[in-house]
């Protein structure tokens, strides 16, 4: 049974590697130009109108005008390399997407940034702060 | 009245005086002796009692046990969070989207389900001055806690619902969200590029609905306090519907439709009733080998040069007299060929210079001028850490955080964050024992029977 | 670049729709079918509330009198009318001509003003705050006029002024002088940034200035990456949001001077501080790592589903922070498209709600959510989700907004008759209440209409002292 992605218009399934490449309505809502797959860096001329696409992708010769906004294959392993996918906004200068300890604030005070144990409490502070 | 000592110093050093933040606690609370009940969630309730706690008040916020508030799990790119959440899930954090809403409170948990709970929030409410909430309409009323039932057990009560679309009309059902009010209110379709620039309708930064809409309702909360004491003795019911806030922004626009029919679209960073009044692209970056991509974007800066003279000496700055012969009044600059016309031949000066060159260029020749800063540019302005908009507090329960302070300045009662906020119950035994009647066993048994 | 038809020679002819073009619903249609129970609650409500039964009942802040100086920046305006609304009397004081805010008008075009009875032409920006107040005209740059200001003091309770940081303290009006003469004075400053601090306000800042200098305008638009720009707000954001804390501020020292202070103080308010009270979290992230907020178009760093997403024909927002909702929608969205709803709920990456957040994540949402929504209207989707009970509603625009039948319902729109102006449609009053709610009373008053009646009131002035005054430039 052919894969329902096959004719999805933002998710583009890769003809040939099968990658799901995932083009964000933001960059991609009218679009007309080269995509390249996450997947196996092959390069795909697509045109999509109002989010639509006006047909399948063709395949087509460097360079690349854009590439998604991310990627995955069909079983849902990721893809968020610089190289393969656009970069997202960042705060800092690293993205890391899961929380992160912190122990000292910006001006080099304690602050309670990381989890603790019921052991590290005094009632409901961190005992670092309780008297 | 002033003493003499104030009197003879320059303006700028009253100023500073008389609202220096160190002698915030020095001076007396507005709302000292008035209580208020906050069963709300998310954004728009708790900041309107937010606003209250700033002022004085002893504000009890109520959450459902264990987990607490939905706004405690959430956090910009699930990055920051500060721990511990409850005695219950120390190694828990709550994110920083409850940041803000909820200062100087005192935190109670409960379950409305059990009838003990009911219990409690009679008791609290025959003591308290004020309620809000912002549960779906008639949740409370079902419960036999709602303004219908308090209203006989404290008449002097001022009981303020909150929500999206309100209690009653056409939409009264619908849930509704801070950003949902901003679509469905218009704030969307004028805020952006236009479509030819290669915008679209954009949201604003902030939860503003949510946020300004706890703010009204607090005035009115504070007016009608006002009317209470001091004319009826009388408590009663206010509404508030977070998306008719949007209207009340969006209200010279609807005249406009009224009156033209015309429906006001975006215009980009530039502004329709004044030229020159906008925000000007400028070519390079400010910090382009900070590490922080954030940092090394190119700079933006606004100018405001829309008198005849003001207009003529921008004109001189960037180099470009003719600009200046061709649109010599306000007349001329404003209409919306001329705007599309006027400001790229600005930015042509902008291009190849960081935000501060062009500033600096601009304010040295007399014009308003003021770079876009990011937050962190603001952060370490000293110029708010001084007024006390912004401040570093070391709180009790985590430590150094950098938070917002109050909004607005008050010479004789200011305003003042003590914490700014606490794990979910972290108040349950004092509020239990001074406000309810419980004694110890009591409250350790509802605490076993989880109703706290 | 903008297409031919919006130059400003050829514009189109519009036909003007009497509002509201659809008649508002009845209380019989809105309630057909609900259950007697649900139905008493919002009858109840409505008779407590509803605003035709507002004439009938008194207002908050009934007796007190306030004195508007603003002009230039809509701050000060805004803030008053929180005040006039609930029933204080407000006079704005302008400059002999008007304020300056009365001739704007978007674009420069004329056709969009409204008229007074003597042709006296007002701009809407100026005009949907002039909402039942007074207007008087006073330079307080000469002599006589500071005298008649000082005159009228001692009857004032909230004086708001805006002038270039410390100018009325030079010219003698300020704070540490008319305090002198009534110290239950409340006296009120607001501005962008300030009238103290190193970034106090230069002359002639106004609301843009504030929205750029706390990062507001930063953080608002698409980012680099999705091809965006920092972007300014629609409106006069900051103005507006600071002249309710603005408010907040005078309320709080009123309320004080009468409980236990006996006396009044000096406030201060600024549009960039009341913005950088509510702009979510910027501070406490910063202050814990140095994370600068990023813009992120139209969706949401801390939530997710909690975004606006373009659709068939226009914008849509979609939201849905917990779980149960996650599954909702996905379950709306796989009634047409059931493979949608089945990839992304087998998803491993997407089991905990904290684990959306993360930009890839959000991308995969978005981008999965859009595939289905492209292909519907915005009702379309509003009524698909509504059914999983899934808060979404359309981007509307402003014709849309005017005629919305729960705004025309319950008066959030509605056509005040006026006077003076005639027929104006505007914003309701955000006050709802039940014993004391906000109301408009009249929309405006032309330039200096009131000098007789306040004058003559507030300072015995007699009808040649009137003549003198306007003749001398003073009003």
């Amino acid at each position: 049974m052919s894969s329902p992605f096959r004719e999805t218009s933002l998710i583009l399934e890769c003809p040939k590697c099968e990658t799901l490449n995932y083009l964000d309505p933001f960059t991609f809502w009218n679009f007309k130009g080269k995509i390249k797959c996450a997947g196996c860096d092959a390069i795909w001329a697509y045109e999509l109108v109002n989010g639509t696409r006006k047909a399948a992708p063709a395949a087509a010769t460097a360079p690349h005008d854009k590439m998604p906004g991310y990627a995955q294959s069909k079983d849902w392993k990721t893809i968020t390399d610089f190289s393969k996918v656009n970069k997202g906004p960042q705060a800092r200068e690293d993205f890391q997407g899961k929380p992160i300890p912190i122990t000292k604030s910006k001006r080099g005070n304690p602050v309670s940034g990381t989890p603790l144990t019921a052991a590290d409490l005094v009632g409901s502070r961190p005992k670092q702060f309780a008297k | 009245m002033v003493d003499k000592a104030l009197k003879d110093m320059t303006f700028e050093d009253f100023c500073r005086s008389v609202f220096n933040t160190k002698d915030t606690f020095h001076k007396p609370e507005v709302l000292k002796g008035i209580r208020a009940i906050s069963t709300t969630q998310y954004i728009l309730g708790p900041a309107s009692a937010a606003y209250l706690a700033e002022l004085g008040a002893e504000v009890i916020k109520v959450e459902l046990p264990k987990r607490g508030e939905p706004m405690r799990h959430t956090t910009p790119f699930n990055e920051p969070f500060l721990y511990p959440l409850s005695r219950w899930m120390p190694e828990k954090g709550t994110g920083l989207g409850f940041f803000g809403a909820n200062p100087n409170e005192l935190f109670l948990s409960l379950d409305f389900h059990k009838p003990e709970a009911i219990q409690i929030m009679k008791r609290l409410a025959a003591k308290s001055d004020v309620a809000c909430e912002n549960y779906r309409a008639g949740t409370f009323d079902r419960w036999g806690i709602g303004y219908r039932q308090f209203k006989d057990l404290n008449p002097r009560m001022v009981y303020q619902w909150m929500g999206g679309f309100g209690g009653w009309g056409p939409g009264r059902n619908r849930a509704s969200y801070d950003i949902l009010g901003q679509a469905q209110g218009g704030c969307f379709s004028i805020t952006g590029w236009p479509k030819e620039y290669g915008g679209m309708p954009s949201k604003q930064t902030i939860w503003i609905m949510d946020y300004w809409g706890g703010a009204i309702s607090a005035f009115n909360i504070l007016a009608c306090l006002y009317w209470r004491d001091n004319v009826s003795g009388e408590g009663q019911f206010l509404e508030y519907s977070q998306v008719h806030g949007a209207q009340r922004h969006l209200t010279d626009f609807i005249s406009l439709y009224g009156k033209t029919g015309i429906v006001a679209q975006r215009w980009g960073n530039w502004e329709p009733l004044l030229c020159v009044h906008g925000i000007l692209k400028c070519g390079k970056s400010s910090f382009p080998n900070s590490k922080n991509p954030q940092e090394q974007e190119v700079g933006f800066c606004f100018v405001s040069a829309y008198k005849d003279e003001d207009f003529k000496k921008l004109c001189g700055v960037v180099g470009n007299a003719e600009l200046a012969k061709k649109y010599p009044t306000h007349a001329d600059r404003v209409g919306s060929d001329a705007q599309q016309a006027i400001y790229p031949a600005l930015e042509k000066f902008a291009a190849d210079k960081t935000k501060e060159e062009v500033w600096k260029a601009f304010t040295g020749a007399g014009l308003v001028s003021q770079p876009v800063w990011n937050s962190n540019e603001a952060a370490n302005q000293e110029h708010w850490h001084l007024r006390g908009s912004m401040q570093w507090l070391d709180d009790p329960t985590f430590g150094d955080v950098q938070t917002q302070g109050v909004a607005y300045r008050l010479s004789e009662t200011p305003g003042r964050i003590k914490h700014v906020f606490k794990p979910v119950g972290a108040d349950n035994e004092f509020v239990l024992s001074k406000l309810c009647g419980y004694g110890g066993s009591e409250i350790a048994d509802l605490e076993k029977k989880e109703i706290i | 670049m903008a297409e031919k038809w919006r130059t400003e020679k050829k514009r189109p002819k519009i036909k003007v729709l009497p509002w509201p073009a659809i008649p508002a619903p009845t209380v019989d249609e809105v309630y057909a079918g609900v259950d007697e129970k649900r139905k008493e609650y919002s009858l109840w409500v409505e008779s407590a509330v509803r605003q035709q039964f507002n004439a009938d009942k008194p207002e908050s802040l009934n007796g007190i009198r306030v004195l508007d100086m603003t002009t230039n920046q809509i701050i000060g305006h805004w803030c008053s009318s929180h005040f006039s609304e609930l029933g204080a009397e407000v006079i704005m004081v302008e400059p002999p001509g008007g304020d300056p805010l009365r001739k704007l008008t978007p674009f420069g075009r004329e056709e969009y003003m409204f008229s007074s009875q003597d042709g006296e032409k007002c701009g809407v920006r100026f005009l949907s705050e002039a909402r039942n107040k007074l207007s008087v005209t006073l330079n307080v740059e000469t002599e006589e006029g500071r005298k008649l200001l000082k005159a009228m003091i001692p009857q004032v309770d909230l004086l708001i002024e805006n002038a270039d940081p410390g100018h009325y303290d030079k010219l003698g009006i300020g704070y540490r002088q008319l305090s002198e003469i009534n110290p239950k004075l409340v006296y009120m400053w607001v501005g962008q940034r300030g009238q103290w601090g190193p970034l106090k306000d230069q002359p002639g800042a106004m609301d843009p200035v504030a929205q750029c200098s706390m990062g507001f305008v930063h953080g608002t638009g698409a980012p680099v990456s999705f091809g965006g720009t920092p972007t300014r707000s629609g409106w006069w954001l900051c103005d507006q949001v600071g002249g309710t804390f603005a408010a907040i501020g005078a309320m709080a020292a009123l309320y004080a001077r009468e409980k236990f202070l006996g006396k009044g103080q000096f406030v201060e308010c600024t549009g960039a501080e009341a913005v950088i009270r509510i702009i979510d979290y910027n501070w406490a992230w910063n202050g814990m790592d140095g994370s600068v907020r990023p813009r992120y178009g139209n969706w949401d760093l801390a939530i997710n589903i909690y975004a606006v997403n373009p659709c068939a024909d226009g914008q849509i927002m979609v939201g849905g922070g917990h779980d149960r909702l996650w599954f909702r929608i996905w379950r709306a969205a796989g009634k047409a498209k059931p493979y949608l709803e089945q990839h992304i709920c087998e998803d491993p990456k997407l089991r905990v709600v904290t684990d959306r957040l993360p930009h890839y994540q959000q991308v995969e949402t978005y981008t999965t959510l859009v595939e289905w929504m492209k292909d519907c209207t915005r009702f379309q989707c509003e009524t698909a989700l509504q059914e999983e009970e899934v808060a979404s509603g359309g981007v509307s625009f402003l014709d849309e907004v005017c005629e919305f039948p729960h705004y025309k319902y319950r008066g959030h729109v509605l056509l005040v008759d006026d006077t003076e102006y005639g027929q104006v449609l505007i914003g309701g009053s955000s006050f709802i209440g039940q014993k004391t709610p906000g109301r408009i009373k009249w929309i405006g008053r032309p330039v200096g209409k009131d000098n007789e009646d306040v004058y003559r009131g507030l300072a015995g002035l007699n009808r040649q002292e009137l003549a003198s005054l306007k003749k001398g430039g003073v009003i």
